[in-house]
């Protein structure tokens, strides 16, 4: 059985819950990039928490980084802005 | 966020009460279906008492990887990897497909008011200190996946992004850094192709498809598979690291003449300064 999360991993997961709660109402599209690139960092340190080193360093490199750096280069073709 | 009236609606009058219905059905559907599997970590479910056991008694000494992840995803499970690679490519194919097509629909071109990269010193000067890490470290990753966490898909992604944030940084106007989108669209098509035409190899030389043992590498057994798995790794990462500079290539020369030309009319708000 998965043992229980602890302080660490239940922080972790709450950043995760915030950030992407944040991210969804977030007006400024480059700050929304960067809220879900905090969650795929979270959820990386969350991964290796429990021991799936793999698949944290591959949300690291996909989630945090390529993720990121394609919603930034993205944002930055629009006005950057929600109305 | 609330997005203007008449926008949100979908078009042909389909009523938006129809897709949240039909999203609850899925994801009921799908709750449901998790009482079924086993539990998460159960120690007698059949992945753990059959598979996992004979992998992780195995690994090490018939394919010489200590990383017993590598050894699954590039020899065990050969095939599924390759399925995926040929996944992403066909993802970034796609990709280059439909943004593409969008540019060749507009092609005014985007208004003066817009400069198309990040014009910051900070930036630059961390692009500039910082690629050739990571680019190093990529290399790094891909070599050394058999004993440490990593392969050759995390290190494509890696290079692909120290690739890409030197042009998002530097923009247009920067030097060419790195492969052009036709050259990123070879080495995606190379990757994919090699790791077909290694698995045929094996084939040739009278084991299965993706059965790197036959391969005639020299050494004992575990050594070839291990030389066999750094070569489809290492075909991973041209696939990967092709597709990703293909995707920025396509997001940023493809939308960027569409986005332009829509917001061509519309003042910027206060403080829109990207």
């Amino acid at each position: 059985m998965i043992p229980p999360p602890g302080v660490i991993g239940v922080g972790l997961l709450a950043v995760m819950l915030v950030a992407a709660t944040a991210a969804l109402f977030a007006r400024d599209l480059l700050v929304a990039a960067a809220l879900f690139g905090v969650f795929s960092f979270a959820a990386a340190t969350w991964f290796a928490l429990v021991g799936a080193v793999d698949v944290a360093f591959t949300e690291a490199c996909v989630g945090g980084a390529l993720s990121t750096i394609l919603f930034v280069s993205a944002a930055h073709r629009t006005r950057r802005w929600l109305d | 966020m609330s997005p203007a009236p008449g926008k949100t609606r979908l078009r042909h009058g389909v009523p938006r009460i129809l897709g949240a219905l039909a999203f609850a059905a899925l994801l009921g559907g799908l709750v449901a279906g998790i009482r079924d599997l086993p539990r998460l970590g159960d120690p007698a479910s059949p992945a753990a008492t059959h598979v996992s056991p004979r992998f992780i008694e195995a690994a090490a000494r018939e394919t010489g990887a200590a990383n017993m992840v590598t050894a699954v995803l590039a020899d065990y499970r050969g095939y599924d990897t390759l399925g995926e690679t040929a996944v992403i490519f066909a993802a970034g194919l796609g990709c280059l497909i439909i943004l593409a097509l969008a540019a060749a629909d507009r092609r005014e071109t985007p208004p003066p008011g817009l400069t198309h990269r990040f014009g910051s010193p900070i930036l630059d000067v961390s692009a500039r200190v910082l690629t050739p890490w990571i680019l190093m470290f990529a290399l790094y990753v891909l070599i050394h996946g058999h004993v440490s966490p990593g392969g050759g898909f995390q290190g494509g992604v890696l290079f692909g992004s120290g690739l890409v944030v030197v042009r998002l940084v530097r923009g247009r106007r920067g030097p060419a850094f790195g492969p052009g989108p036709r050259a990123a669209l070879v080495l995606a098509c190379a990757g994919v192709l090699a790791f077909l035409g290694i698995g045929f190899l094996a084939m040739a030389f009278g084991g299965e498809f993706l059965d790197y043992g036959t391969l005639p590498l020299g050494g004992d057994e575990a050594h070839v598979r291990e030389l066999a798995t750094l070569g489809v790794e290492a075909a991973v990462f041209a696939a990967v690291a092709g597709t990703v500079c293909v995707l920025f290539a396509t997001i940023s020369a493809g939308v960027r003449e569409t986005e332009a030309a829509r917001s061509a009319g519309s003042a910027s708000p206060p403080g829109s300064d990207g």
